[in-house]
């Protein structure tokens, strides 16, 4: 069964849950709230309120620090106190565009920001000035990104554009990181090295870009409803295989992988689309909270409150349920995030909407 | 003094630009005469009167790489076959194609109807595309939508 939580009407761009699920961050409009969802009612515990526009997407590290990211073209570290406020810190990104995106690497000591200002910040701590400081990755991108997702091994990154690339990155910074073990994606990875460019089949936006949980595969969706998966080929190799699934719903606007051969895919169509395949065919495998497959349930439930909202709204008490998606989201998905596991396959996930509402499917 | 605040600075900038050509797709490209000799085998399948052939071979590797005036001609030949079609037959025939011609259709519907010729067949156009849709879904419609690779 999947849980729901309603938190108001107003869009979640971004949410993420802690390491141990027990707080919940999720973007309002400039602010980022924090509810702790440990009991089965969510208690708000923080509102972080430093941005002055739109927050555009939020991230909690392993250790437990808030990264969020705006329009305003900032992004701030929030810190967490130990009377459960948070101390913010804001982090030089140096772009003249908004940010759209920001992640955490895996191991929590840097993270990376995507923005409309055609760079990728890749951020990190600076112990002597105290001070969260940016490198930029410029070359050879040309338009806005829109989505970033570390490689396991928190050295690359794959990021998502408007001109229908998917690119792979060293995002290595001296000092900070280890010298990484050899990947299919490259050996010598000094920082800005472009480790793969791929592009959607029909030319659509990349709005998401997926590492699988080995790090040896990349999947992405596009604005034509379509779902690439990428095997690497190794150090400046053309890659092993891409394969593209062309779906009929609407546009996927987020996706994760549930295991090596299974990634979910999310976005317009308000539910999540689950897709399998290996190296030589990708399939669409099935729809999670289907419409088609929810009429009935939709259909019998009746209550007063909605009664009277319909009058409310319409003037009118017939088609109560006409107006309601047969979905658990009733509008777009945002994103996606793992949210549980076992042996190494997605167990459930979550997905924030625009209709405010942040829901764990089971996967 | 000058108003520096309404400098668009962007455009100032020449690494900022991106032309329509690099965010196209790169296409083969198709001579007039090839596109012409297509048109000539679709024509002959018209007036076989195998309508369903007649859409397979439109469809299919569509003349992405021509110049416009081809594209045009090309264009009044599919509008040809989907006048011709009879009504009843439009699904069996949409359900016969691969993903990739769906899509290719689509394109082909939309121009249509964006055209001198398709506007005086409007409504052969919209029971067309009403019936394709509900074939495949609002699938091939994004991809028209987002593919710059133009019929």
């Amino acid at each position: 069964m999947s849980k729901v939580f309603q938190f108001g009407h107003l869009p979640v761009h971004s949410h993420c849950f802690s390491q141990d699920r027990k707080t919940l961050a999720i973007t309002k409009e400039n602010t980022v709230e924090v509810y702790d969802v440990s009991t089965p009612s969510a208690k708000l515990l923080a509102t972080l309120k430093d941005h002055d526009k739109t927050v555009t997407a939020v991230d909690i590290s392993i250790h437990g620090r808030i990264v969020t990211c705006s329009q305003d073209r900032n992004a701030i570290v929030w810190e967490p106190l130990s009377d459960g406020s948070y101390k913010p810190t804001l982090v030089l990104l140096r772009i003249n565009r908004s940010a759209t995106s920001v992640k955490w690497a895996p191991n929590g000591y840097k993270f990376a920001v995507g923005s409309g200002a055609r760079v990728i910040a890749v951020c990190y701590f600076e112990q002597e000035n105290d001070w969260w400081i940016s490198k930029h990755i410029k070359k050879p991108i040309r338009s806005t990104i829109l989505s970033i997702e570390w490689h396991p091994n928190s050295v690359l990154l794959a990021a998502g554009s408007t001109d229908g690339h998917a690119r792979v990155f060293s995002g290595y910074v001296k000092g900070i990181d280890t010298k990484p073990e050899p990947t299919l994606w490259g050996e010598k990875l000094p920082f800005n090295t472009l480790c793969g460019d791929f592009v959607s089949s029909n030319g659509g936006w990349i709005h998401d870009v997926a590492f699988s949980p080995a790090g040896d595969v990349l999947a992405f969706v596009s604005h034509d409803s379509t779902v690439t998966v990428v095997y690497p080929g190794g150090a400046n190799q053309p890659p092993r295989s891409a394969l593209s699934v062309s779906t009929s719903y609407l546009p996927f606007t987020s996706c994760i992988f549930a295991n090596e051969s299974t990634v979910i895919a999310a976005g317009h169509s308000c539910h999540p689309v689950v897709f399998q395949g290996d190296e030589t065919n990708w399939v669409l495998s099935h729809a999670i909270d289907d419409p088609e497959k929810n009429k009935q349930a939709e259909d019998s439930e009746t209550s007063a409150l909605n009664m009277f909202r319909q009058m409310d709204l319409k003037g009118t008490v017939v088609g109560k349920n006409a107006s309601n998606l047969k979905t658990i989201h009733q509008n777009t998905i945002t994103q996606l995030r793992p949210y549980s596991e076992s042996n190494g396959s997605l167990t459930k996930f979550s997905s924030s909407g625009i209709d405010g509402r942040i829901v764990i499917f089971s996967a | 003094m000058e108003d520096w605040r309404r400098i668009d600075i962007d455009a100032l900038d020449p690494e900022n630009t991106m032309t329509l050509e690099e965010l196209t797709p790169e296409v083969p490209p198709v001579s007039s005469q090839e596109v012409s000799s297509k048109i000539n085998n679709i024509r002959t399948l018209i007036s076989k009167g195998s309508h369903g052939d007649a859409i397979l071979l439109a469809v299919d590797e569509p003349p992405y790489g021509a110049d416009e005036q081809s594209k045009e001609l090309y264009l009044n030949t599919v509008i040809d076959i989907f006048s011709a079609t009879k009504q009843t037959d439009i699904a069996s025939i949409v359900k016969s194609l691969s993903l990739e011609q769906q899509n290719a259709l689509l394109k082909y519907l939309y121009k249509g109807m964006a055209s001198k010729k398709g506007q005086q067949q409007g409504g052969i156009l919209l029971a067309w595309y009403e019936k394709t849709v509900e074939v495949t879904g609002l699938g091939p419609v994004v991809r028209y939508l987002t593919d710059r690779r133009t019929v």
